[in-house]
């Protein structure tokens, strides 16, 4: 394979990683190809042997990336004192940091560097299977959330409207008999209330249920990969 | 993996800062103290840029570009907490492996293989 052909293939395998990092990338194994055979005898436009094939490139590029893809805000000394059991004084700082900027930074990134790594997984070859029990995973795991965001609403909903549904049976019942129309209102205002929390519960189950999944299986490959 | 990474920073840094260096020529160098292979050192580069321990700057040569890393401030402060980590986990497995050394030993706390036949005993005294 020649250098060009090599570095155009990398830059392909790279694609869905931001400009910049593909950039580079492919600029510093320009470099590294020119000089390898710079020093080699015959000087032909060989790309090393030594250096894998672009598949494999990729994969390791992309795979530190995603690594990296999150805590890119960190400081320099976070990022090796994290691993350094004697400090639980700037551990417990480094966590502390962490989540203020896990705040800062969007879903969507999230969502992307998800992508990206499930991407990777799928780049080696011999973690294949895996990356598809993973994906298998995912999808239930997304399906299953899904199914509890849809029934709890709907169990909401129908509180709510059994609730205004039987406030308008108690009024209506007010001149025949003044107990039951009491007893209705109150049954009718505590299913209100319910299907407002219900509704709340719901709001809240896919704000952070997703979000939360999405990290859950972020970190769980990023595990696996170490 | 951890303590891993952490070493070949510190050999990527050590490096860097005795003279500004290149992909190609750092790889090399490396090659003769770690185990590194021609992919290890383009991810570790890109980490200590992003973490400001290295800078870079282009220079032409033969109508392209080289880009040379040179290690900065934090970089070399970084170094030397390494160098300092080091230099504590080497005394400590040294003083594990030292008694080790030459086998077999002699004296009282050596352990002795004792062969018989195909029957080997190791015997602590």
């Amino acid at each position: 394979m020649s250098k060009s052909q090599f570095l155009e293939e990398l830059a392909h395998r790279l694609r869905h990683l931001p400009e910049n990092e593909r950039g580079e990338a492919v600029r510093y194994y320009d470099e590294y190809i020119s000089d390898k055979i710079d020093e080699s005898a015959d000087r032909a436009d060989i790309a090393p042997a030594e250096l894998g094939t672009p598949a494999e490139l990729a994969a390791q590029i992309i795979a530190v990336w995603a690594e990296q893809a999150e805590p890119q805000t960190r400081t320099a000394e976070n990022r090796y004192t994290r691993d350094n059991t004697e400090r639980t004084q700037s551990t417990t700082a480094y966590y502390e940091a962490s989540g203020e900027q896990r705040k800062d930074s969007g879903k969507r990134s999230g969502f992307r560097t998800f992508w990206i790594v499930v991407l990777a997984v799928f780049a080696s070859p011999i973690a294949l299977p895996i990356g598809i029990a993973l994906i298998a995973v995912a999808i239930a795991l997304f399906v299953s959330l899904i199914a509890v965001v849809i029934s709890v609403a709907a169990g909401g909903v129908a509180a709510i409207i059994g609730g205004i549904v039987t406030l308008i049976a108690g009024f209506a019942l007010i001149g025949t008999s003044f107990a039951t129309t009491i007893y209705l209102i109150g049954m009718s205002l505590a299913a209100v209330g319910l299907g407002l929390i219900l509704v709340k519960c719901v709001t809240l189950i896919a704000k952070h249920g997703v979000g939360g999944l999405i990290s859950m299986l972020t970190n769980a490959i990023r595990r696996y990969k170490k | 993996m951890a303590f891993h990474a952490q070493l070949l920073d510190a050999c990527v840094l050590a490096n860097i800062a005795k003279s500004d260096a290149y992909g190609y020529t750092l790889t090399q160098n490396l090659k003769d103290v770690v185990n590194v292979s021609e992919s290890t050192l383009y991810p570790v580069l890109r980490r200590l840029q992003s973490d400001a321990m290295l800078t870079y700057y282009d220079q032409p040569y033969q109508g392209r570009n080289r880009r040379y890393y040179s290690i900065t401030e934090s970089g070399r402060q970084q170094l030397k907490e390494f160098s300092q980590q080091w230099i504590i986990f080497r005394d400590k497995v040294n003083e594990l492996l030292d008694p080790f050394y030459q086998l077999p030993a002699s004296g009282s706390q050596a352990i002795a293989l004792k062969g018989d036949d195909s029957n080997v005993q190791i015997a602590v005294s």
